[in-house]
């Protein structure tokens, strides 16, 4: 179980880095007014609530 | 490209590497059907486990023991996030592919997914040849295809991929090549004149030789360009003949400047004023017929020997 955490954190923290790489591009080469401020918003809830959802369900239950 | 909730792409003013100076004419995204077959393939990749899980369960009878419950909780977080990333990239790849086009260059901007960017530029001015190309049953349907630029020599030459309306796009930059031409020769006399000048300290005190060098160069120029084989665009323009107005275009405002059909509603027709045939032939179709001899002998030259001109 411990090891189970332990291996998803890992994951967590290579997914955290991707993500950071993708949101450097949106900011970076985006332009005023488009749509990479409302993607990296949209991204970020959904990934924060799939990693919620799951350490609820693994812990909870 | 309008986003969810009501709010709209706003073409930018400006971007980086922007001259003084430079307007930004048009500001093109791929068309998002070129995105739809990467959507479809990341709503599969999402499906998938769910189908998986729902056949070894539901179908299968399978019963999963409480720690494998969770192992396959985590597992099946784990690849729902790297989908969600997995999408987010190939959405950079799609959504930073950019085509600028300025008063005075072609940008073109193509994002190949993370830490990889390729910005090609040229200038109007060495614009040779521009072509649209739409190939393929949903490219005619909704409008959308390749326009390719020829540039002059060995400067790179452009292909935009999934270009909304690209027929219009490549009028557009045929037209504007031309402006620039245009511009451009203005501003070598206006250097040519800055530089006699200069040179004379007093525009006065020019004199007539350096009047004539000057307007030689700008003419041996002209006339260099002029001896090049004439592009496909400047034999089409040059048959319509047409001035052009420009203002800034926004996507919309290509349909309102470039109108499929033209109508003709109201408007004189189009021979009106011409002449519609020759008039030197119609006067001589007036003359009354000369009956010719089709006798070009002159008999009496036989009979004495000479020469005959035929």
């Amino acid at each position: 179980m411990v090891y189970l955490i332990l291996a998803y954190i890992i994951f967590l923290i290579i997914f955290g880095i991707i993500s950071t790489a993708a949101f450097y591009h949106c900011w970076e080469f985006g332009y005023i007014g488009d749509a990479t401020k409302f993607a990296m918003v949209i991204y970020s809830i959904i990934a924060l609530a799939i990693v919620v959802v799951t350490f609820f369900l693994i812990l909870a239950f | 490209m309008a986003l969810p909730f009501g709010q709209k792409d706003k073409t930018p003013k400006t971007f980086p590497g922007q001259e003084k100076g430079e307007k930004i004419y048009l500001f093109l995204r791929r068309h998002p059907l070129s995105f739809l077959g990467f959507l479809l393939m990341t709503i599969f990749m999402i499906l998938a486990p769910f189908i998986v899980y729902y056949a070894t369960t539901q179908i299968g009878g399978i019963e999963a023991s409480d720690l494998a419950r969770k192992i396959i909780i985590v597992i099946a977080s784990a690849y729902t996030l790297f989908v969600l990333g997995f999408f987010l990239v190939g959405w950079i790849d799609y959504y930073l592919d950019v085509v600028i086009i300025t008063n005075r260059r072609l940008i073109d901007i193509n994002q190949d997914r993370l830490f990889a960017r390729n910005i090609a530029e040229a200038n109007l001015v060495d614009v040779e040849d521009v072509n649209a190309e739409v190939k393929g049953i949903l490219n005619t349907l909704f409008h959308f295809g390749t326009v390719h630029v020829q540039t002059a020599g060995t400067l790179l030459n452009f292909e935009f991929k999934f270009i909304p309306n690209p027929y219009k796009v490549a009028k557009m930059i045929a037209d504007l090549h031309e402006e620039a031409v245009e511009e451009e020769e203005k501003r070598e006399a206006r250097e040519i004149g800055e530089t006699i000048v200069e040179k004379t300290g007093d525009s006065n005190d020019v004199s007539q030789e350096e009047i004539t060098s000057a307007a030689k160069k700008l003419s041996e120029r002209k006339r260099q360009k002029k001896t090049r084989p004439m592009t496909r665009q400047e034999i089409r323009h040059k048959e319509e003949d047409k001035p052009h107005d420009y203002k800034e275009y926004g996507e919309s405002d290509l349909e309102d400047k470039y109108p499929q059909k033209e109508k003709r509603e109201g408007k004189p027709p189009r021979n009106e004023g011409r002449p519609t045939a020759d008039p030197s032939r119609r006067a001589k179709a007036d003359e009354p017929e000369v009956q010719k001899d089709n006798d070009t002998f002159n008999h009496d030259d036989l009979e004495k020997g000479g020469e005959i001109d035929l």
